[in-house]
């Protein structure tokens, strides 16, 4: 393992967190409350049981096999070429969830922002702000990743001020949604926590194996927190019927605080636009930009850029492709979907797999 | 010293430490004879002035130029009305101001003993006042560029001073092509760039960018001296302690 790719279990928190408060928090509200209404955010609690699922068959595949990164645990499990194939398979579903998620990120940022310029423009300064950080190595993608998540916190807060339109009706009567639509808003919300997938190539970068569970759990409980925090909040200020109307009830929100002294708080959170929404792209980017310069065995000092452009330019291209924002959305919805494939059964798969070969993996290893 | 390596040369006047690290920049001496809510004060008040420095004009620019509808409704019917006399778009008339400014830094550099200061302090004045009868510049782009210089002169060290002068630049290129958003991408940049830079293994944003909240307490703000019994943990050394006294939290008796 490069010396410049080890990271700290602390920093795993940052990664993961990173890695699945994205856009998505903006729109989920909105998807969220479609169908349970005002009980939204029991829907929120109740998916965040996929990814607690997706965690423990993730550090459970990797205890199995130490000292494998994600190619090698590929390799040995599926042989050699089936597992090249499952490492591109992981590769592309990257590729295209990370490329719904610039488009959404330049169609936000298009619509508020830079209404004049092209869209091409915008995705393209994503993409080479992507490029720039996924060729630095894994360590700097942590790093920043702290430094995000602490220059985030403030916004937090600031957000918090919007309650003094809250309404807590809204939120009643509580348990009215009957069961299967909480099942309904559970998928939809089960789907925004992807990222958690980003520990199948991360497991390796970390040298204290024995912390990362629990370092995976508090990084999901932040998570489940923060999505929880959003949509109690809309629910609040808005109640289950408007927020159907709004796009983006989260940034809705945001504008209408306004205090005496400071008119337009929004400013803050225009000023740090790129950081809330680079980090699932680093750092899942960086995950499939290892896992082709590990499969195609290239000269890590020389040729990573390489890897790097190979991975951004089909994002870049796949970005661009949906005509409107609605193709765009529903490209997303797939994605989310993908996620049940890429998140849970590919893990599942693999741990299936590694316990039923268990004795020939000790064998060879 | 704290178990950093001292290089001088001889011939230069100047001594440096090893491994350097991105806060040593912001930390002067005078903090540590002051008590602590000084001490920190004058770190909030250097961290203020850096981000100020690099990031005013181009905030300036993105506002003026991208955003109004941001700024309180007085200030933007003030703005607009000195704008509206200035022929250039506000990313040249910004430009044009600091390299008038910079000009009459390095000239007050050049100038002899006390005719430097006098006429550095003069012609900013006069310039200033000219530039705005002569309408090419509004008194807001005076002010902002005063405001970002002043503080690049708060900074307790030369090579941070000339960063920050060159760092505007990009900054404000970048915040004019593409507002507030392209404010975000260029501070992302910057610390992108800041976090995979290393001084001899070390790496540089060291106690902001691999997280180490032990040495967090001498970054932005200075704790009391009886906390400040340990080296940084950033810098390798043998011995964790740091020597010379220090001194006992006031309750104990010892």
């Amino acid at each position: 393992m490069n010396k410049s790719d080890s990271v700290s279990s602390t920093q795993l928190f940052y990664i993961i967190t990173g890695a699945q408060i994205g856009i998505g928090i903006f729109a989920l509200p909105r998807l969220v409350s479609a169908h349970a209404q005002q009980d939204a955010w029991i829907a929120v609690l109740i998916g965040a049981l996929l990814p607690l699922l997706s965690l423990f068959i993730i550090v459970n595949l990797g205890r199995r096999m130490p000292g494998s990164n994600f190619v090698t645990m590929n390799q040995q499990l599926f042989g050699r070429w089936l597992g090249t194939i499952m490492i591109f398979i992981f590769i592309i579903y990257i590729i295209f969830f990370e490329s719904t998620v610039i488009r959404i990120f330049s169609e936000i940022t298009s619509i508020f922002l830079l209404p004049r310029t092209p869209l091409t423009v915008i995705i393209f300064t994503v993409v080479l702000t992507a490029v720039y950080i996924m060729n630095k190595g894994a360590q700097v993608v942590a790093r920043l990743n702290a430094i995000f998540f602490w220059i985030m916190i403030p916004l937090v807060f600031l957000g918090l001020s919007a309650l003094v339109h809250a309404d807590y009706t809204n939120l009643l009567p509580v348990g009215e949604a009957n069961f299967k639509a909480l099942a309904r808003s559970a998928l939809s919300s089960a789907t925004s926590y992807a990222g958690i997938e980003v520990l199948l190539v991360f497991y390796f970068f970390i040298q204290q194996k024995e912390r990362i569970l629990r370092v995976g759990l508090l990084s999901l409980g932040w998570t489940v927190s923060m999505y929880l925090l959003v949509t109690i909040t809309c629910l609040l200020i808005f109640g289950a019927d408007f927020m159907q109307m709004n796009n983006w009830p989260v940034l809705t929100a945001f504008k209408t605080i306004s205090f005496a002294l400071f008119e337009r708080p929004e400013i803050i959170a225009l000023a740090l636009w790129l950081v809330v929404g680079i980090r699932p792209i680093m750092n899942l980017g960086f995950a499939a930009v290892y896992s082709l310069n590990e499969v195609l065995q290239v000269n890590r000092d020389k040729y990573f850029y390489l890897s790097v452009i190979a991975i951004a330019l089909p994002m870049f291209i796949l970005a661009l492709w949906p005509q409107n924002l609605l193709i765009a959305f529903k490209w997303s919805e797939y994605a989310g979907y993908l996620f049940f494939l890429g998140g849970l059964l590919y893990p599942l798969l693999m741990l299936a797999i590694a316990v039923i070969r268990k004795k020939e993996i000790d064998n060879v290893g | 010293m704290e178990g950093r390596i001292a290089v001088m040369v001889d011939g230069s006047p100047t001594a440096f430490f090893l491994p350097t690290l991105f806060v040593e920049f912001f930390q002067a001496s005078e903090d540590y004879f002051e008590r602590t809510y000084t001490g920190s004060f004058l770190r909030f008040l250097r961290y203020l002035a850096f981000f100020l420095a690099v990031s005013l004009p181009a905030i300036y620019i993105a506002l003026a130029s991208f955003d109004p509808e941001l700024l309180p409704t007085n200030l933007v019917v003030s703005l607009g009305q000195s704008r509206k006399e200035v022929p250039f778009p506000v990313f040249l008339e910004i430009l044009i101001q600091i390299f008038i400014i910079e000009l009459i830094i390095e000239a007050g550099l050049r100038l002899p003993g006390q005719v430097g200061q006098t006429a550095g302090v003069v012609a900013g004045i006069i310039m200033g006042q000219a530039a705005i009868s002569a309408k090419l510049a509004s008194p807001a782009v005076i002010i902002v560029i005063a405001i970002a210089t002043i503080c690049t002169f708060t900074l307790p060290s030369g090579p941070l001073v000339q960063s920050t002068r060159i760092l505007r630049l990009p900054l404000m290129v970048i915040t004019a092509v593409f507002g507030l958003y392209g404010f975000s991408l260029g501070w992302v940049f910057i610390l992108a760039h800041l976090s995979s830079l290393e001084s001899l293994g070390i790496p540089y944003f060291a106690p902001f960018a691999p997280l180490r909240p032990a040495d967090l307490k001498d970054g932005f703000y200075r704790t009391w001296l009886w906390k400040m019994d340990q080296r940084p943990t950033s810098i390798p050394t043998q011995q964790k302690r740091r020597q010379g006294t220090t001194r006992y939290k006031e309750n104990e008796d010892e």
